[in-house]
């Protein structure tokens, strides 16, 4: 009776480790993805417990727990999109005063207009550490061009053309994240993978296997992990580490472009530099006084308030240059 | 069979306790709120806002992760229900009785942060999302410093079994030899709790309720339920390291119990009310620089006490 019990409990804990662990694989949330490891880590948690080895279950849990939830605030604060194509909207409003650290921005989607606007960097809006994907500047060139095209009528007059897409396909994305575009490659590399962890673990000798149960099984476990099994767990430990550092190079690359700040735009090179704040006519290439008014020159150009301009580039293309 | 029977009942009873202590911990924070004159007001107002919540309708956020939503309130009662198995109220009045007794009741604190995490995350808001950063940094704040704190009595008593720490304590209580080891357990413990000084990511005023802003009806209450929990039981652990757990006289054990863990609640709500909220960044640097330094500097102390000063058995 006892034994039937224990493998039940046995093949509950060890399925839900194997799902958690695929799930972790097929979410396209970084969040879920996270939280499906820890699950992973629990349940096998609880196959130590039936192994009579209170200790390792502990130290399993509160290891990987806390471990897991570290690399996922990395994971959020790094990645473009944790929570996967479903949290988009959230990440959109991520910008208040003071937490210049948590402030992100993520790749717009394009807008539906068939006219895009080549130049403006709507994407690559992270300068000076300011995220500047806020819908009142960003949009402002895509805003105007569907303006002035009229693709779909009416809702070309919202200040956010690509709202009503937004909301059209924000049940495909939810839908869309538990599973990957990379859905194929990932099965079969999994399975795959399964296939020879099996066959690894079937022909390997396990000494414990052969040990009659004893009630301190907390010390052999301990004693074989750190003795013949250690070699592994580091290689194991590396791949992990290779592993996050290749998920914060991949994340990089999706990143925005840093804005090259040294370049010069070309009205500062040629051409008269400064101007009369109430006769734009009046253009000179020294400061000085105003001939019509006598009020005192200022920079055309926005020399001494590059900053400000440099981390809103979408303010440069205004859209009324053309 | 009879196991059974016994399994079920040890779990009804600690159940049992948990919401009769629960209970008196609101009637506390009510009497703390209104003041002494308003007791009888006190004594309902717990009851008055379960059933104001339990009939209101859920609201869930519209383009949310349904299901982390749903799932963090029960996920946050079922950690508060596993921790309380551990917790001795009297001799052998103790719901489970594992070996790592202590170390399995840190570690069910975990999961429970893990639901306030996924609570601010589901919402897909930014408010929440901030609520969930900051109950991220309350988890790597308080785990180390609360464990070494927690640690000095296992120590003394040579054992993780709360059983044994409480009869350890038969002579002397571990609290008056290691008063720097209660204060940093008394101030971590204010952590996985999201008490009043380290409440920033519930936060009303800057948050608008920060991971629990979206919780309305039955799973709010469960949530606050679950807070309430989470500090009552804490508190009762701290009474179980350092303050002798159940031991006293002429009174059952039980009612030593429960007073002990009433007056430490008291004491430590009414020193917890007369600070200001910290800051994210002033809570990691409190726990980071001054509560981590300074429980190893007890763990040291502690060592060389019961090594030389009470002969390794106390």
């Amino acid at each position: 009776m006892n034994g039937v019990i224990e493998w039940i409990v046995f093949g509950l804990l060890a399925g839900i480790a194997v799902v958690m662990a695929a799930s972790m694989l097929l979410t396209m949330s970084m969040y879920r993805a996270g939280l499906a490891l820890m699950a992973s880590f629990v349940a096998l948690a609880g196959i130590f417990i039936l192994l009579d080895a209170d200790l390792p279950a502990m130290m399993q849990i509160m290891m990987n727990v806390g471990g897991m939830l570290i690399m996922m605030l990395f994971m959020v604060m790094l990645m473009m999109d944790p929570g996967g194509e479903m949290m988009w909207d959230m990440k959109r409003s991520m910008h208040m005063g003071g937490l210049g650290a948590f402030s992100m921005t993520m790749p717009r989607r394009r807008s539906p207009a068939p006219h895009h606007h080549p130049a403006p960097a709507t994407t690559s809006a992270l300068a000076d550490g300011i995220a500047l994907d806020h819908p009142a500047i960003a949009p402002m060139p895509q805003a105007m061009m569907v303006m002035s095209d009229m693709p779909h009528g009416g809702t070309a007059m919202s200040p956010m053309p690509h709202d009503d897409m937004a909301m059209d396909d924000d049940k495909m994305m939810r839908d869309m994240a538990m599973s990957t575009a990379q859905l194929p490659w990932a099965l079969v590399i999994g399975v795959a993978t399964a296939l020879a962890l099996g066959v690894l673990v079937s022909i390997t000798p396990w000494p414990l296997s052969q040990m009659t149960p004893s009630g301190d099984a907390s010390a052999i476990v301990g004693t074989l992990l750190l003795g013949r099994y250690m070699v592994g767990f580091e290689g194991a430990a590396f791949l992990i580490v290779a592993g996050i550092g290749g998920a914060v190079i991949l994340g990089r690359r999706e990143g925005p472009a840093p804005i090259p700040r040294d370049s010069p735009t070309p009205t500062h090179a040629v051409g008269p530099t400064f101007t009369c704040p109430m006769h734009p006519e009046v253009l000179q290439d020294h400061p000085g006084k105003c001939p019509t008014c006598g009020m005192t020159l200022v920079p055309l150009a926005p020399t001494g308030d590059e900053q400000g301009h440099a981390a809103m580039p979408g303010m440069t293309h205004t859209g009324w240059e053309e | 069979m009879m196991a059974l029977f016994g399994m079920i009942g040890a779990a009804l009873g600690v159940l049992g306790s948990l919401v009769v202590g629960v209970y008196a911990l609101q009637v506390l924070d009510a009497l703390f709120t209104l003041g002494p004159r308003a007791w009888r007001r006190a004594f309902g107002l717990p009851l008055a806002q379960a059933a104001q919540l339990v009939r209101r309708a859920e609201c869930p956020p519209p383009h949310g992760d349904t299901f982390l939503y749903q799932s963090a309130p029960f996920i946050a009662v079922a950690s508060v229900a596993l921790a309380a198995l551990v917790i001795p109220i009297g001799p052998g009045l103790i719901g489970f009785d594992p070996g790592v007794g202590l170390f399995y009741f840190i570690v069910v604190l975990s999961p429970f942060v893990i639901a306030m995490m996924n609570a601010g995350w589901s919402q897909n808001t930014a408010t929440g999302v901030i609520g969930t950063f900051r109950a991220a940094a309350h988890l790597i704040s308080y785990e180390v410093p609360l464990g070494f704190a927690a640690i000095g009595a296992p120590m003394a008593a040579q054992s993780l079994a709360a059983g044994h720490i409480v009869a350890a304590q038969s002579h002397l209580w571990f609290g008056v030899w290691q008063p720097l080891g209660v204060v940093i357990y008394l101030v971590a413990a204010l952590f996985p709790a999201f008490r009043h000084p380290f409440d920033g990511a519930s936060a009303a005023p800057e948050l608008a309720g920060g991971v629990l802003a979206a919780y309305t009806g039955t799973r709010l209450w469960l949530f606050r339920w679950a807070l309430d929990g989470m500090f009552l039981l804490l508190m009762a652990m701290g009474v179980v390291l350092f303050l002798g757990g159940w031991q006293g006289p002429l009174l059952p054990p039980p009612l030593w119990f429960a007073i002990k863990t009433l007056l430490l609640c008291v004491l430590v709500i009414a020193v917890s009310r007369r600070l200001p909220t910290l800051r994210h960044d002033q809570m990691l640097s409190l726990c980071w620089k001054v509560l981590v330094p300074a429980s190893l500097a007890n763990i040291a102390l502690v060592g060389v006490l019961a090594l030389f000063v009470f002969g390794g058995a106390v």
